[in-house]
Order: structure tokens, then sequence, then C-alpha cells
């Protein structure tokens, strides 16, 4: 009878382990069983690896704390061309109302953004792109302020219409995207200064139906220089 | 006497009508200015960036300052310099931001605004939303009926080796009965053996079939290894995806901005979240619980409407951790801006991840749901292509790249490749011998693209 009890326990055992076996990792969060480990996580710490997690294995001194960094204040991105490093330069101007105000009367578009026909086009179709991707749920494709997240989202607050603001010159919608304003937030650390202007563009040639408003834009450049 | 009767009720209902349209049109009218003029910082009834308007009026008339507000209206920052009012000053404190005067505006165009706003209400919301907690279950429903099976399984062989055991208790009692030889030291391993040794074919069978299984089963588990379909680990913050990219149709590259100009499509850091939920504090599923973590992780008071400040001026932050869902391995190179950014392939994000406008949390999709949303109408306006291997495994990429249709005018990348190709004509003709051109060709199958 005792011999009957032992092989019981033995075969009970078999089936335990190869439950245990099957379900593999017990970590909710984890992915799982990793192959070739050494080559799963780079040597040289990566953005988005979590090296605190491996398996089964917990390492609470090697989890991710830390989150996206901005780069030091008055960085300027390295670029080849002269005038795109003019674009890339600091934009001096604090984050009040009437800075936004100087900025407009005081910082036009680049010249090279609209100096040639073909350029100064896919420099708006690019513009387009950008504004379908950051402003057009918000500001609607028309710029009429009926994007989804307002009319459906119920957004607490309306953004304006574009017709209706066309005193606005470039430079204040820069200013505008780099700090927000009202019950906008600020887009610098989504659209860089190229992608800004690029934007800026497009919403002129929004307000005037197609048309970047040349006239207006050379005259201040002259003023300028 | 009649005619005059009849004259005075119908210059009453005259005066009726004309009143009801004046009172309807002004309250229009009403509408039309608001719309224009306030309500890109005021809501009816809700605080945004300045305060809700519902009931202003009243208020200002509590204190006494009835005839302050159409002053501050036309220049708050005269009335609030004047100190004549208790109220401007409360605003002014209350408010980081100042409001912007509104001259242009007459006296009863102000009336009409106060009339609408006092009269506004707020549309019901949408039915129909439906749970959004929907797919959070489906993968530890998986999880939970494995459980079973093995419990199941278990009771069962405890339950044949019981009876085994008590028909041979049974046989050794005939025995001992009929007076029959009946050896006490079989124990049911012997009894067995001596079984399988007469009906050698059965075991053999039994050896081929079990060494079969095991063998196909190995290969099956060796292949789930590295394998992440349907993979959803848990998030600090209830995020839903189906909310904001669905309903609200925010593109999935406001977020993940960095998609475009890096290999990581990127995880949002909290100012993106912020440049809604400055002023959005609650959401329709969880209330205001999910989004004061927001608020808690980038150091933001919510009643004061500003950021909590160190005595260095930068902000007290809190970083959220979450969780990644898409991993590959260190040893293949893939970047999102090579495959995203219109200049290069222009592939539509939901190509690899799926139709993640409808999950909640970010997780990984299985194939048969990349498939069946590209063989809808939206996914194949989008287009998309269906496949057959498990995302995120090499079979996948590889399939892909032999399988996507390129064309070659679509971007500035493409064309400089084809410039370069239309060099060498052996490769030219090479290239264009089917009319289609397809990733593998122009080197999407070489293994230094992306082991290296």
């Amino acid at each position: 009878m005792k011999k009957y009890i032992l092989s019981l326990s033995q075969l009970s055992l078999f089936v335990f382990v190869l439950a245990v076996v099957s379900s593999c990792v017990k970590h909710p969060d984890s992915p799982g069983y990793e192959y070739v480990d050494d080559m799963f996580r780079s040597q040289a710490i990566e953005a988005y690896i979590d090296y605190g997690l491996v398996g089964d294995k917990v390492n609470d001194t090697l989890k991710n704390t830390i989150s996206a960094r901005i780069p030091v204040k008055g960085t300027i991105p390295y670029s080849k061309s002269k005038k795109t490093s003019t674009t890339n330069m600091p934009f001096y101007y604090g984050s009040s109302e009437e800075e936004r105000i100087r900025a407009g009367e005081e910082v036009s578009l680049p010249n090279h953004y609209y100096s040639q026909e073909s350029v100064k086009e896919s420099n708006t179709a690019e513009g387009k792109r950008l504004y379908g991707l950051f402003c057009a749920h918000c500001h609607g494709d028309k710029g009429n302020g009926d994007g989804l997240v307002i009319t459906v989202g119920g957004y607490p607050a309306v953004p304006p219409a574009y017709n209706t603001l066309k005193d606005r010159k470039p430079g204040s919608i820069f200013h505008t995207i780099t700090y927000g304003k009202n019950a906008m937030g600020p887009h610098a650390s989504q659209l860089n200064k190229d992608e800004r202007w690029k934007v800026a563009m497009y919403v002129r040639t929004m307000q005037f139906d197609g048309d970047l408003n040349l006239e207006e834009l050379v005259s201040e450049n002259l003023v300028n220089e | 006497m009649v005619n005059k009767l009849i004259k005075f009720s119908v210059k009453i209902t005259l005066t009726l009508v004309l009143a009801f349209t004046a009172s309807f049109s002004f309250s229009q009218e009403g509408e039309k200015l608001f719309k224009a003029n306030c309500a890109s910082c005021h809501n009816p009834v809700k605080n945004a960036t300045g305060p809700k308007m519902q009931g202003v009026l009243q208020k200002w008339t509590d204190a006494g300052e009835e005839e302050l507000i159409y002053q501050w209206v036309s220049n708050p920052s005269k009335l609030y310099n004047s100190g004549k009012s208790k109220m401007a000053k409360a605003i002014w404190d209350w408010s980081p931001t100042a409001m912007t005067p509104q001259g242009h505006l007459s006296r009863e165009e102000v009336e009409s605004i106060f009339t609408y706003v006092d009269n506004y209400a707020p549309p019901v919301a949408a039915v129909g939303g439906g749970s959004l907690a929907v797919n959070d279950k489906l993968s530890s429903d998986a999880n939970s009926s494995d459980y079973w099976w093995w419990i199941i399984s278990f009771i069962l062989v405890f339950v044949l080796f019981a009876i085994l055991g008590v028909r041979r208790e049974l046989t050794a009692a005939v025995a001992a009965k009929e007076g029959k030889e009946f050896d006490p030291t079989s124990t049911f391993a012997t009894s067995a053996q001596q079984w399988l040794l007469k009906n050698w074919f059965v075991t053999m069978l039994l050896i081929v079939g079990v060494a079969l299984f095991s063998g196909v089963e190995l290969f099956g588990r060796a292949y789930q290894l590295g394998v992440y379909e349907d993979y959803m680990p848990s998030q600090p913050v209830a995020y839903s995806h189906k909310l904001h990219a669905g309903k609200m149709g925010i593109e999935c590259k406001y977020c993940h901005h960095s998609a475009e100009k890096s290999k990581h499509a990127g995880i949002p850091s909290v100012n993106v979240c912020m440049n809604c939920h400055a002023i959005v504090h609650e959401g329709p599923e969880y209330g205001t619980e999910e989004i004061d973590k927001l608020h808690k992780a980038a150091g933001y008071n919510k009643n004061k409407q500003a950021y909590n400040m160190d005595e260095f001026g930068d902000r007290i932050e809190e970083p959220i951790v979450w969780n990644k869902a898409h991993n590959l391995p260190d040893h293949v190179y893939f970047s999102h801006a090579q495959h995203v950014h219109s200049n290069t392939a222009n592939i539509d994000c939901r190509q690899c991840h799926g139709p993640v406008q409808t999950y909640t949390l970010g997780r990984v999709s299985t194939i048969d749901e990349v498939n069946a949303y590209a063989a809808t109408d939206e996914g194949m306006e989008r287009g998309l292509i269906q496949l057959t291997k498990p995302l995120l495994t090499m079979g996948w990429c590889i399939e892909c790249h032999n399988k996507k249709e390129i064309d070659l005018t679509s971007s500035g990348y493409y064309e400089e490749i084809h410039k370069r190709i239309k060099l060498r004509a052996d490769v030219n003709n090479k290239i264009f011998e089917d009319d289609k051109v397809t990733v593998k060709e122009l080197g999407g199958w070489e293994c230094a693209k992306c082991h290296y």
C-alpha cells in the first residue's frame, strides 16, 4: 500500500513541474523569457530600455527612474546650412502677452522660406501636413476652431476662427506656438523652430485664402534691414 | 367699439411677437458674440483660462458692483488699478493670465452675452461611449482558463489512479477467495510493465506518439519565445487611446512626436499631456483621479492654475514611469523615422501597431487584428497590407519588405535612390523586370541593414 502512495506523489510532482514550466513567466508586467539574453539589452545605456526587469528577476536599483530630458538652455542644433542655423538661433522673447505682440512686430518669416516659388510651395505643403498632425484636432481642418477635441471631446475653451485674427503676423503665430496662449499649451517640445515657421506659413496661407500675403512680408523685411 | 377692441388686440399680439423674436435674436446675438470674443478663454459652466461665466453678473450684483462689471469687460486693468472693485481684485488674483480688454463691445452687446451665458445649458454627453476597459480583460482571461485546465487534469489523473488501485485490491481479493495464486510483491508498475511487454505494438505506437507530440510541442513553444503578440503591461495612469486617438481624433504623432525624427516613437513626456490637461481636470471614465496623477507628475497646482516651483525656479516634477509594450532586442536595429516620415517610407502607424485607436492602454496587436483592420475600408485607405507572421518577429519584417510595393516618386528619399539606380543599367533592368519595386529589391533583405 505504501508503494502506491509513493508513485502517486511522484506523479503529482511530475504534473506540478509540467504546469510550472508551461506557465512561463509569472510577473504580470514582464514580456516573457528572452533568448540570447546577452544580446537583448544593450550594454551601453539606451533610451526606453528597462534594465530593472529581466524575465522574472526584478532589480530595483536598475529600474528606470528618469524621464525625457530637455536640452541645456540655449543649445543650438547643429546644421550645415547657414540659413537653417539662423532659424535655429535662440528666440529672445518671454512668454507674456506683451512679448507676443513685440515678437509679432519685430520678427518676420525668414526670407528663404518663400523667396523661391518651389520652396514656398513645398514649405507650405509641409506646414499643412504638420498642421494636420499638431493643430487640426482642436483648430479644425480649416482653422474654424471646430476640431473633434472641441466638438466631441467637450474641451472647456474654444479656439477662435483664424479668419478673425488676420492681424496676427507670422512672428506672433511663431510666439504662440512656442509659448502657447490662453487655453493652448506650449508646443515647442513637439515642433522645432523650422517646423513652427512652416506651420505659421500655412496658417497665414489659410487666413488669406491660399495667398501668403507676400507684400506685407516683404515690406516687413525691408523695414528690418 | 368692436373695431377698437380688434385693433387693440392686434397691437398686443404684434408687440408680444416682436418682443419674443427680439429676445430670441438677442440670445442668438449673445451666442455669436460669446463665441467670437470670449470662448477662447471662458466656458459658461467650467473654469478654463478665465473663470466660468454663468452667474457672474449675479455675483457682481451681490457684491454691489453691478455697474463696475461693464467697466471690467471694457478695460480690466484700468478697473483693477483704480482699486474701486473688490471683485476685480479677486479675479486678478485668481488667474495668472490677464483678461484681454473688450472695449469694442457696446453695453447692449455685453448684456446679450450675459443673457446667453446665464441661459446656457451644457449639451448632454453622447450615449454609447461603451466601456473603455473592454480589452483590459483579454489576457488575464486566457491565463486563468489555462490554470483551470491544469487543475481539472490533475483531479482526473488522481481519480484514474484511485480507481485502478481499487481494481487491483479487488482483483487480489477475488484471487484470494478463489484460491488462485496472487503475487503480493507485484506493484502497479510491474503489472503495467508486464501488460506493455505483452502488447508490444501498442507500446511502440505510444512511444512514437509521445515523441512526436513532445517534439511538435517543443517546436511550438520555441517559436513562441520572443513573440510578444497580445502583450499589454500595466501602466501607472489609466490612459485611453480609445478616447484620445479614437473619439477625439488626435493624431498618433501628436504625442509620439519623435517618431518622425528619431529611432524611437517616444513615450510622451508630461508636458505634452499638460497642453490640454492644464485646463481639462476631469475625464469621462475616472473623473479627476487619473488626471490628478498627471498634475502631480508635472508639479501643477490646478486650483492656482500654476506650476509649483522650487527655490531655483525649476518645476517640482515627478516623472511617470510608463511600461514599454513594444520591445525589440538590441541585436536588431529599427528606426521609426525611416519608416514613418513623409520624406521616407511614409507608412501608416497602424500597419505595424494595429487599430490602437480602439485600445485603452498600449498593447502589442496580434497579426489577425492588424489583418482584420487592413481589410476594412479605413485600413485600405491608409494603404495597409495583410501579412501572416506574428508581429515584431523577423519573419514579419522581411515578409513586409518583400510584399510592400514602393512608389519611387512618392518621396525625396526614393527619388534619390531611383536616380542612383538609373546609373547602373544592369541593376535598373533587374529591379524593373516585373514592374514592381519592393524594399527587398532595394536592399531590404541585406543582413547588415538591421543586424550590425
